[in-house]
């Protein structure tokens, strides 16, 4: 089976990716798929970790996956040389000079070391693009922490990428994390007991953003991750927040006044959490040391 | 009194494993009854699941003046402070045996 990739591919168009490839009962369609990315010309962040996702669950069910007019280097094969996407899948990259763009990172696999991979190259290079303080982005490196945190926990594959993108024109941040696992609707679900298939996958992962909502995956958790990202991103930086996963799409932007929510009809293997923040409502706070007191 | 130094506790990405470790360094200090300063140097940020794990905990099993008496916070951030604050006292309102000591 083939899958002609798009010519751009982003957090709007994920459907082109996905529809075809998995079927309603969450496995893949073919055990043979070739990529084709000829016609690939542009990519987001949410594109990136969105196709990682799919290459990585599309293995991991025993499918082979093969790429096909990569090497005519079309601009988007371009950008994902120079993120490692081909270093990773291929084994090298596609061209010589590929390098790292001082407005991107690689693309990252999660693991047990991420919080280092955060404090020590993402939010350098955050400061070093933004103009601020490594001090203002704490609140920002929590809740990223949060993330990483949900996929440790409820994700049984374990496996999850990162990608970020600076935008200087635009002073916008987009960093988007995926992973493979069985979804926020199937644990959510699982949580309330929810036999009959009554909530909607969209619902599932409202619930699952409402604060003190918690799946008890891990003892202790008080249900704080993802009311605490939404309130950091869409709440503190007028950004916004979007999660997929299974059918759900929810969407948190505008000081979480504003919350878009649909199921789609297509199935997303795993979860994703897309941010945008707009870096001009981040304050730059030189300091950020305090004595405690209660 | 006795110091911990909090980075030497946390051993992956500051989640429930590392929070379930601090908690149980500093609550075998204060079963000693001794005062015990927090040294968070190193330490950018907490995170929720470390926090339900370690202070959650601690305001369970103490009362909110034994804590501010014994429990002495050292080299630490405005949002390590703010999300400390917030989780214990947090953790009193929804305890009504303890909500009283809050006013």
């Amino acid at each position: 089976m083939k899958k002609l990739l798009p010519t751009s591919l982003t957090v709007q168009n994920l459907d082109e990716l996905f529809v075809g490839l998995t079927q309603s009962n969450g496995t893949p369609t073919s055990l043979n798929i070739s990529i084709d990315f000829k016609d690939l010309s542009y990519i987001d962040p949410t594109g990136v970790t969105a196709l990682s996702n799919l290459i990585n669950w599309l293995r991991m069910n025993g499918v082979t996956v093969l790429f096909e007019n990569h090497q005519l280097l079309s601009a988007g094969c371009v950008f994902l040389d120079d993120i490692k996407f081909f270093e990773h899948f291929l084994g090298s990259p596609l061209r010589d000079d590929a390098g790292l763009r001082p407005t991107s990172r690689s693309l990252e696999f999660i693991g047990d070391n991420s919080r280092m991979w955060l404090k020590t190259d993402f939010l350098q290079w955050l400061s070093r693009n933004s103009g601020l303080s490594f001090a203002s982005f704490d609140l920002l490196y929590s809740a990223i922490l949060e993330i990483f945190h949900n996929i440790d926990n409820h994700s049984t594959a374990r496996i999850g990428a990162v990608f970020a993108q600076y935008l200087p024109t635009k002073k916008q941040l987009l960093i988007s994390i995926s992973d493979i696992g069985v979804g926020i609707p199937f644990t959510v679900k699982k949580a309330l007991a929810d036999t009959l298939g009554i909530w909607l996958d969209s619902e599932a992962i409202e619930k699952a953003c409402e604060l003190g909502f918690t799946s008890r995956s891990v003892a202790g958790n008080a249900g704080r991750g993802f009311p605490n990202l939404i309130d950091c991103v869409a709440g503190n930086y007028n950004g916004i927040v979007r999660i997929i996963s299974g059918r759900g799409y929810v969407q948190f932007s505008q000081k979480s006044k504003r919350k878009f929510s649909t199921d789609m009809s297509w199935i997303y293997p795993g979860s994703m959490v897309s941010l945008k923040i707009d870096m001009s409502e981040v304050p730059n706070i030189e300091s950020n040391s305090e004595d405690f007191t209660w | 009194m006795v110091t911990i130094k909090i980075i030497n506790h946390i051993q992956t990405n500051i989640n429930h494993e590392d929070g379930s470790r601090v908690y149980h360094v500093i609550r075998n200090a204060l079963q000693k009854r001794e005062s015990v300063v927090l040294d968070f140097s190193e330490v950018d940020v907490l995170t929720s699941s470390f926090l339900n794990n370690s202070f959650r905990l601690l305001a369970t099993d103490y009362e909110y003046d034994f804590l501010k008496s014994h429990l002495v916070i050292n080299n630490s951030t405005r949002l390590i402070n703010q999300m400390i604050r917030e989780c214990v006292i947090s953790t009193y309102k929804n305890d009504p045996t303890h909500s009283e000591a809050l006013k």
